[in-house]
């Protein structure tokens, strides 16, 4: 019986690596991917490595030749092609095609379709503004949730009818296909309590949290059931990583026990769904005082991406000596010095993050968040560009 | 009082509900305290304190965004009572009208949410223009509610350069009007070169600097 599922697992990993495509991580036995880490991290110290071999290395807390990074730059890009916010947003081959364009241009081995904030919200009937100078929003004067009654009427959607969840699925399906092997296309996931927030408004939301847990939680109950086929259908296109936002896990959102209350099941659901089809779990969230460990206890991410430090350290050092050994760390460029440091100043940071993070490996260099929109790329080079110099 | 030993203590235990924002226990010992006589203004000054220590926990982290919202809530109904049972206010207070709103292009409403709370608990007579507010909609804020004081919030890098042009044409349609500004990417310097009589950092520093200003004739 063993051998069956073994069998049945190499299978999964040969099919991708035939069509040039990056399999899922999970199926593949760890003393390979171990010593394919090891060997690589050997190497790096004489030679390039490729920008696979560097992530791998990477994942597996070893030493690569030098950090592997990502721009996280989403929309600012759109002009390289000409693209305006709502055709980034709206229409899958311009959104991938910016986003491939990021990867040849700019550079960095890992490629994040964080598209806009209302992407779920929209498919379960959220009217959603599109302004034509900036990233789309949720119309809070017309919230879809307007009393906490309405938790428990949220619609759940048919997924194939689900126009921009779908419309994300394409935009990872045609990256897998381009990127290959040259480097790792996450998915992307808001998780339950964000999405009701964005068809809520943050106010009520909040008040709603500590007031009427129950119902919110029948809300996530009928969210996640739809955010689980959306998972399952980016995972079907070969993406080897499932981002989930998360920003409610902060300080930002509601208090510790509160969180594991309302959204743990389902992040947990979510998050397994994903390790049992061999795919790892990256976690991003933007707030403040993060709970590292809340999310470690019920997600068991193999990566985290955050922009300020958790609540329970007080630098990145900290952070490192705490969290380093159990997840791979991302980040934590302040999206703020991007809009008003030079590249050389930029570079600067980056060196000090490294300083700080990149010892053992497990360390990739990154923005704490989104690239902000209306900002020229100089930045986003500065940042790649550090990685390969002083990682 | 039966439960407390001393007025001081029945007070003390006020303005804990507000970090436990505990709406029912706080009209309770309202109740009580104004059977005890205390005086509105003493009371007043305890939700406060209430107030500031729920400040100061989100500061550290001690409180969540959400929390904080709920929290202010509750000092908010506990000062509007107050304000029934006959409290004076301050003249700086009384004599300021606040229109506040979020810059177009911008949704984060938070620290708006947040700000305007605080002044309504505070005792400031306050108009929200809601956030993703154009120049046109300011000026009709300011027109219609009489206002003396113009707060805005911008929260990100991108939105932070659409305050310039509301002060500017505020200034010139009503000059008796004080700007203050605020948000993430705000600073001191900023808010200055866009002709702002004031910055605040955040909720902790805004009643001060919104006094500093109006005590000063600006
Ligand atoms: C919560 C949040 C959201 C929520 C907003 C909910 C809401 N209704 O407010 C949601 C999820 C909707 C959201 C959406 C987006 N967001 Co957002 N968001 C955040 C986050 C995590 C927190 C912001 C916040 O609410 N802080 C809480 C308040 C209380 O913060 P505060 O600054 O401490 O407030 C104090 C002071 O600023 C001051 N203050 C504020 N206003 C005023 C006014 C006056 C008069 C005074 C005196 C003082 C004052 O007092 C406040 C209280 O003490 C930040 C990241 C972060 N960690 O900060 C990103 C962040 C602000 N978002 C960001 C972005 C890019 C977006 C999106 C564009 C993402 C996207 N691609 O779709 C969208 C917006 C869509 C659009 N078209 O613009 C960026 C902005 C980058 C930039 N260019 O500046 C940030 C910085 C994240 C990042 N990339 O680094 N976001």
């Amino acid at each position: 019986m063993s051998t069956v599922k073994e069998n049945l697992s190499i299978l999964k990993v040969i099919k991708p690596l035939l069509k040039r495509e990056m399999p899922p991580p999970g199926f593949i036995p760890d003393s390979i991917l171990n010593g394919v880490a090891t060997f690589s991290s050997a190497r790096g110290k004489i030679s390039h490595l490729s920008n696979l071999e560097r992530l791998i290395t990477t994942l597996c807390h070893k030493e690569p030749d030098h950090v592997p990074s990502s721009s996280f730059v989403m929309s600012a890009a759109r002009h390289l092609v000409n693209a305006s916010f709502p055709e980034f947003a709206l229409k899958p081959a311009i959104t991938a095609d910016i986003l491939y364009t990021v990867f040849e241009q700019i550079g960095g081995e890992l490629i994040i379709p964080l598209i806009d904030l209302s992407v779920e919200a929209a498919d379960f009937g959220q009217k959603i503004i599109y302004p034509e100078n900036s990233t789309p929003f949720p119309d809070y004067s017309e919230p879809l949730i307007k009393d906490v009654s309405d938790y428990r009427k949220i619609k759940r959607i048919d997924f194939r009818n689900a126009i921009r969840m779908q419309s994300i699925v394409e935009v990872c399906r045609i990256l897998v296909k381009k990127v290959g092997l040259r480097g790792i296309v996450t998915g992307w996931c808001f998780c339950p309590l964000e999405i009701l927030n964005m068809m809520r408004g943050a106010k009520n939301f909040f008040r709603d949290c500590i007031n009427y847990p129950q119902e919110v939680k029948a809300g996530c109950e009928i969210v996640t059931d739809v955010l689980m086929e959306f998972v399952d259908a980016q995972l079907d296109v070969g993406v080897p990583v499932i981002s989930f936002d998360t920003l409610f896990a902060s300080w930002n959102g509601v208090r510790k026990s509160l969180w594991e209350e309302l959204e743990g099941t389902f992040v947990n659901d979510l998050s397994n769904l994903v390790h049992k089809r061999g795919a790892l779990v990256a976690i991003h969230n933007c707030g403040n005082g993060i709970y590292f460990d809340s999310l470690i206890r019920f997600m068991a991410p193999e990566i985290i991406s955050y922009a300020h430090l958790p609540d329970d350290c007080s630098n990145n050092k900290e952070l490192k000596n705490r969290y380093g050994d159990q997840v791979v760390l991302m980040g934590n460029l302040d999206t703020a010095f991007l809009s008003y440091m030079t590249p050389m100043e930029i570079m600067d940071e980056c060196k000090k993050l490294i300083n700080d993070l990149a010892d053992g490996g497990g360390f990739i260099l990154a923005p704490g968040c989104e690239y902000p929109p209306n900002l020229p790329l100089d930045n986003a080079r500065a940042i790649i560009k550090a990685a390969q110099l002083h990682g | 009082m039966s439960d407390f030993d001393s007025q001081e203590a029945l007070l003390t235990a006020l303005s804990e509900t507000i970090l436990h924002h505990d709406d029912e226990k706080m009209e309770h010992l309202l109740n009580a305290v104004v059977k005890e006589g205390v005086s509105p203004e003493k009371i007043k000054q305890k939700l406060i304190i209430g107030l500031e220590s729920a400040k100061s926990r989100i500061m550290t982290n001690h409180l969540s965004m959400a929390e904080f919202l709920v929290c202010l809530d509750t000092a908010i109904h506990g000062l509007e009572n107050v304000a029934l049972s006959g409290s004076r206010e301050n003249e700086t207070q009384k004599n300021n009208r606040i229109v506040i709103g979020v810059v177009k292009g911008d949704p984060h409403d938070l620290g708006k949410t947040i700000i305007e709370s605080v002044y309504r608990a505070y005792g400031y007579t306050i108009f929200d223009m809601g956030s993703n507010v154009s120049v046109e909609k300011f000026l009709k804020g300011i027109e219609q509610h009489q206002a003396t004081i113009l707060a805005i919030s911008a929260m990100m890098s991108t939105s932070t350069v659409n305050v310039e042009p509301i002060i500017h044409e505020a200034k010139k349609r009503f000059p008796h009007i004080a700007a203050i500004v605020g948000g993430a990417y705000m600073n001191e310097k900023l808010a200055t070169s866009y002709g702002a009589d004031a910055y605040s950092e955040n909720a902790l520093t805004v009643i001060e600097n919104t006094e500093t200003i109006m005590n000063n004739g600006r």
